[in-house]
């Protein structure tokens, strides 16, 4: 009980982010997915299946709030954190450089996913934000390791 | 065997939630203005998260004292900008007024006539945008409380904005034109022409296709709401100017619309109340 309502503050913490920074300009640019950045630590710490059913409810939520394609922000974060998922035995207890490398790739992954569902259904378009997956993979590293005592604590 | 069954059964939910999401993916399209799922609920739940986040925003880009200084100039700003939205409008209902009696007697003057209705004017403030370059829309600060209904039309002082898509008690959500999920019927002020403006997801780019063969159309020409009938926008109001044109060997024509709007400057919106009524649409689920 204790996790969940852990993982609620955290998304709404994400989602008072996405709303503080998300302007037009350099904020909006250098401004990382934190909403997905939860779904990756999750994926890490409580493998694929968690991973993709957090993704596609928080997807849901997300397309809602922010008025998206419905399916667009759940079917990537469900593909993507079931991927993190699968990975996590091997970007687990490493050090912090693989998880700014693992995030930011995440990241860039996310944005051309969306690009890619986006040309398929709509209008052609490309669009990666490398300095917001570089801020989102140094957030990532940075929080990792203490969102990790947190959780740590509440297992006792 | 009996170790395989959890692994079938992940793969089997992994599957239900992906067709899932690509089924909402593909219902979206056929929608023009799509309705979000929960699009009001999540607003009503989130208004106290979003509209903190935006005064914490303000308080600190304007910096403390200056923010309460800067309200009366704030508020004086404002009013100009609305002064010059009424006008803008005022005009569009005059012309639309001289081209009725240019063409009287023709189909065009028959027609239902949508900008001599008089609308009225709610001044609002954008609170929030979304995050990601695949959905271009604003949430502003007024709701259903001060009179917001879904479908009523939005523009600034240059020009159109985009429509009401979701409203909750305190806020609103504000689909724009340049949404690549976003479509509407414009007239060539120069030609007459009519066509189709779409949205590209660029705040400085709209996509125009005529309708059959169009060879009268040039740079700088003027792109003005058609405001046809069931039309989400009232006509003659300015939607931008030709910037560059393509024709295909089959003369069909498409150009480059850069909107009249600046929409990376986005400050003060107007909503037309009323012209959601002209649409000649139920609004069923508004209180």
């Amino acid at each position: 009980m204790k996790i969940i309502l852990k993982i609620l503050i955290l998304f709404l913490v994400a989602f008072y982010w996405e709303f503080f920074f998300s302007r037009p300009g350099w904020m909006g640019v250098l401004s990382p997915p934190l909403p997905f950045l939860i779904i990756l630590f999750i994926s890490l710490k409580w493998k694929e299946m968690t991973g993709a059913m957090s993704g596609f409810v928080l997807g849901g939520i997300y397309a809602g709030l922010f008025s998206e394609p419905p399916g667009l922000s759940c079917l990537s974060f469900t593909l993507l954190g079931y991927f993190a998922g699968k990975v996590a035995p091997f970007i687990m207890d490493t050090p912090r450089i693989v998880l700014f490398v693992f995030a930011l790739c995440m990241i860039l992954l996310y944005h051309f996913l969306c690009s890619i569902l986006m040309s398929i259904f709509y209008e052609p378009m490309l669009q990666l934000r490398f300095l917001s997956a570089v801020v989102g993979g140094a957030v990532f590293a940075y929080f990792h390791p203490l969102l990790e005592r947190l959780f740590m604590k509440s297992r006792r | 065997m009996r170790a395989q069954s959890p692994k079938r059964y992940k793969r089997y939910l992994l599957l239900v939630l992906v067709l899932l999401s690509l089924g909402a993916l593909v219902s979206d399209v056929s929608q023009t203005l799509g309705r979000t799922p929960l699009g009001s609920a999540l607003l009503r739940l989130f208004s106290p998260l979003i509209k903190s986040a935006d005064f914490l925003e303000s308080l600190i880009t304007r910096g403390g004292a200056a923010f309460f200084r800067g309200e009366a100039l704030q508020e004086k700003n404002d009013a100009l900008r609305e002064e010059i939205a009424r006008m803008l409008l005022e005009r569009a209902k005059m012309e639309r007024e001289l081209l009725d009696l240019e063409k009287a007697g023709s189909l065009l003057a028959s027609q239902p006539l949508t900008a001599d209705q008089s609308y009225g004017f709610l001044r609002s403030h954008i609170i929030g945008y979304s995050p990601n370059p695949w959905s271009k829309t604003v949430l502003i600060d007024k709701g259903w409380k001060h009179g917001v209904k879904r479908e009523q039309t939005v523009l600034n002082e240059s020009g159109i904005v985009g429509v009401v898509q979701d409203v909750s008690p305190e806020i609103s959500r504000v689909h724009l034109v340049i949404d690549q999920r976003s479509a509407l019927t414009i007239r060539v002020k120069e030609t007459g022409e009519l066509g189709v403006v779409y949205g590209t997801g660029k705040p400085d780019h709209l996509i125009l296709n005529t309708e059959g063969l169009s060879r009268r159309l040039r740079r700088n020409d003027h792109a003005i709401t058609a405001g046809l009938q069931k039309s989400l926008y009232p006509g003659n109001l300015l939607v931008g100017a030709v910037e560059n044109i393509e024709r295909d060997k089959f003369g069909r024509t498409t150009a480059i619309i850069r909107p009249a709007v600046d929409f990376n400057r986005l400050e003060v919106l107007f909503i037309l109340q009323g012209s959601e009524i002209q649409k000649g649409k139920t609004i069923e689920d508004n209180p």
